[in-house]
């Protein structure tokens, strides 16, 4: 679940200004722990998921069936694990106002299906009009089996994933804990710095 | 797009401050726009409005009755009021531009029609109304100069090759619905709100200077007046903070009360005799009550309807232009084909029509035949005439003007022979070898000799010298027609009588032949004879009505010879002298 803290937009604002190479050591200090979850992650990616035929890479960028749509993407493992990363830059605001500070991210698009397969619906849509209705439930399952069920860091599915989402769980907050202890740092870092030039130092 | 797990979040309250400084402004502004110092100076910029528009309205009617249009002063004045709402220009703008057309035509519809032009002209260029103005009057008596400098596109040359009319009518199609165009941008808009709330300040001003007349009190008895009660107002401001926040009974007994009684009576005439009529039709007028905004509401809905019905009642009429335009133009098309292809047919059954021309048909007929070079000029000429080529027939005549200058020289030159002779000094080589080259150039083929001898004299070509002829025999067979060569001498062709083998063996003596030979010309000679008695015969039924020929001729005729002699003779005569010897266009 993410801690709010505030002030810390402005506190890098001004480390960027007054004293880079100090916002550079934090920033280092904050990557830290969140490679470490990165690299559970990417831990966590398969190197082949066997039966799923369409989903598996055949050699060659498939084609959309149509024009003008992205294909449905293929699993890569290694294009998969490059997409797990983390991000400190501030997001824009959502709707609600919110912004993030220091996030973990799955970018890839085979990454992101299987991050999300199953949040909304874990047995596939009861809607589905394809010729095959229980293909959503089977590809789900098939993640399931091969790479694990969805773990949920919130409290919505929102923040369910079986890659990233996993890892963060796995991780029990270790990382976030000392990320927020590097940003107080980085606020008495700003303070010090605006209080030097108030003096003129 | 990336999934994205956030760690640490902060709230961003950029959104929220900008909703906060927004809500503040209008607070603000509300409480500007009831404040006392802003009643206080509408009321002061309204007086001071309404005495503008009374200085413009004595200024039109002045101008107006100058050029004895004074009755139409108050009309006029509706007429400004109206264009300056729909326009945006202020009335004092509108005034002096008409003053000054009306000053130049003379006549108010048409100073009308100027200011409307004057106006498309402005909105569409950018430039001042009152240069447009200025301009067009000057344009109207004549001068075109300003209307040049204006720079919308005309040349002081070309404006003085045109009419005023024709001017004005490029203008009015050049600049149509500029106007209607600069008004619906949102600058229009709010010009023509200003002039909307500019009259309204007019009005108002008017009110209450009649309405101070009518009371007789004092104007700085009304501003003070004016100024108690923005301070009531003001208290009553405050009031209503602290009733809303404490009770709505409490802000219901405010409602009641005499000030704002007062203010919602003020605010609901001026909206209803001043802003609602002005404005548009309603929508602000009343006061602010919930009734009211449902009113306000309702309008307006039922002005975006009646937007949307208008633009497609505006786009159903472009497409139905659209429509009736494509039609036009393929009847057009149509027509046009319809009008090639006949004119297609019309050239073919003319082109026919002229092979069976029966002129036509004899001129062909006469080029065919052996002609010479004037007479063929001529045929030719009358063809190119028929045919209505000028530009042939321009060329020809000019040839057949040289032909028939060397047709009378061969002539003067061979008058000139008979005096030639007995002089000793006669260019003779020059001579001949001029009427060789005319009798070429002429395409004459009667050989040289011939004409000289019948002029008595005997031509030797080697020796290039001419005497005198002692004696002609002329041999009627050995006649040359047109340079023709016919008679006897002509050349016998075997082909056309006799077989080619028949022909041979009758040249080799076979004795056969000969009597076949023989027996077939005896035979032809009696055919001839019996056409012949046939002739006589019918001639004899007819009882002689035949056509004569009647040829007079010097000294005697005793054979057929001679008369051959005699018609020869005249043919040469006439060849000389260039003339035709036609019968019915058939060259003989």
């Amino acid at each position: 679940m993410p801690v709010e803290v505030k002030g810390v937009v402005e506190a890098r604002k001004i480390l960027r200004k007054l004293a880079p190479d100090t916002l550079k050591g934090y920033n280092a200090e904050i990557a830290a722990p969140l490679k470490d979850i990165t690299k559970v992650a990417r831990n966590m990616t398969p190197d082949s998921i066997t039966g799923l035929a369409n989903f598996t890479y055949p050699g060659y960028e498939r084609k959309a069936s149509i024009e003008g749509k992205r294909a449905f993407p293929s699993f890569v493992p290694n294009v998969v694990r490059r997409g797990l990363t983390y991000s400190l830059a501030k997001s824009r605001a959502n709707r609600t106002g919110w912004v993030s500070l220091v996030s973990m991210l799955n970018k890839s698009a085979a990454g992101a299906i299987i991050e999300t397969a199953g949040r909304k619906n874990p047995y596939g849509s009861p809607q589905s009009r394809s010729n095959n209705p229980k293909a959503g439930g089977q590809f789900i399952s098939k993640l399931n089996d091969e790479i694990g069920v969805l773990q949920q860091t919130g409290q919505t599915a929102k923040t369910q994933g079986r890659l990233m989402g996993a890892a963060l769980v796995e991780n029990k907050g270790k990382a976030q804990t000392a990320v927020l202890k590097v940003l107080e740092r980085v606020s008495k870092s700003a303070n010090t710095e605006i209080a030097r030039m108030k003096r003129g130092n | 797009m990336a999934i994205n797990f956030p760690i640490v979040t902060t709230f961003d309250d950029k959104a929220v401050r900008k909703a906060d400084d927004a809500f503040t402004k209008l607070g603000k502004t509300f409480i500007g726009v009831f404040s006392v110092a802003k009643v206080v100076s509408f009321g002061k910029a309204s007086i001071k409005a309404f005495s503008e528009a009374q200085k413009e309205a004595q200024l039109l009617s002045t101008q107006l009755q100058a050029v004895n249009l004074g009755f139409a002063s108050p009309f006029l004045n509706e007429f400004i009021d109206k264009l300056a709402l729909a326009t945006g220009k202020t009335g004092g703008d509108l005034t002096n531009a008409f003053i000054a057309l009306s000053q130049a035509t003379g006549d108010a519809t048409t100073a009308q029609k100027l200011l409307t032009t004057a106006l498309d002209v402005s909105l569409g260029t950018g430039k001042d109304l009152q240069t447009v103005a200025n301009a067009l009057q000057r344009a109207y008596k004549g001068e075109t100069t300003a209307l040049a400098k204006l720079r919308i596109g005309y040349t002081t040359a070309e404006l003085k090759g045109k009419k005023f009319d024709d001017v004005l009518a490029d203008l009015q199609k050049r600049f149509s619905g500029a106007a209607s165009d600069a008004v619906d941008t949102f600058a229009g808009k709010m010009a023509r709100l200003n002039e909307a709330v500019d009259q309204a300040k007019e009005k108002l001003g008017e009110g209450l200077v009649k309405g101070l007349e009518d009371s007789k009190v004092s104007i700085e008895e009304l501003q003070q007046k004016i100024i108690d009660t923005g301070e009531a107002l003001g208290n009553l401001a405050a009031d209503v903070v602290k009733f809303v926040d404490k009770t709505i009974a409490a802000f219901d007994r405010l409602a009641n009360s005499a000030p704002v009684k007062f203010l919602s009576k003020l605010i609901e005439l001026l909206g209803r005799y001043v802003l609602e009529p002005v404005v548009m039709g309603g929508g602000f007028g009343g006061s602010f009550s919930a009734g009211d905004a449902k009113r306000a509401g309702d309008a307006r809905r039922l002005s975006e309807k009646q937007n949307a019905a208008n633009l497609r009642a505006q786009n159903a009429l472009a497409k139905a232009e659209a429509k009736a335009a494509a039609s036009k133009l393929a009847a057009t098309k149509k027509q046009a084909e319809a009008e090639k292809k006949k004119n297609r047919e019309n050239a073919i059954i003319n082109d026919l029509q002229k092979r069976f021309d029966m002129e036509r048909i004899q001129i062909q007929a006469a080029l065919g035949g052996q002609i010479n070079e004037v007479e063929r000029l001529r045929l030719e000429l009358m063809q190119a005439i028929l045919d209505e080529d000028v530009k042939r027939a321009i060329i020809l005549e000019g040839q057949l003007i040289k032909a028939e200058a060397a047709a009378a020289e061969l002539a003067n030159l061979l008058d000139s022979l008979d005096t030639m002779v007995g002089d000793p000094f006669a260019d003779w080589p020059g001579t001949i070898t001029r009427i060789q080259a005319l009798l070429k150039t002429l395409n004459i083929k009667i050989p040289i000799e011939t004409l000289f001898a019948e002029k008595g004299l005997k031509l030797d070509q080697d020796k290039m010298t001419v005497t005198k002829l002692d004696r002609m025999d002329v041999d009627a067979n050995n006649v040359y027609i047109n340079g023709a060569l016919m008679g006897q001498n002509q050349p016998l062709s075997s082909s056309s009588t006799l077989p080619a083998d028949v022909w041979a063996a009758y040249a080799k003596g076979d004795p056969a032949t000969i009597v076949a030979v023989n027996e077939h010309a005896d035979a032809i000679l009696a055919l001839a004879d019996a056409e012949l008695m046939l002739a006589d015969s019918l001639l004899a039924e007819s009882g002689g009505n035949i056509t004569e020929i009647i040829v007079n001729v010097e000294g005697s005729v005793i054979s057929e010879g001679d008369l051959a002699e005699t018609i020869t003779n005249i043919q040469y005569e006439m060849q000389r002298r260039g003339q035709n010897v036609l019968i019915d266009s058939v060259a003989i």
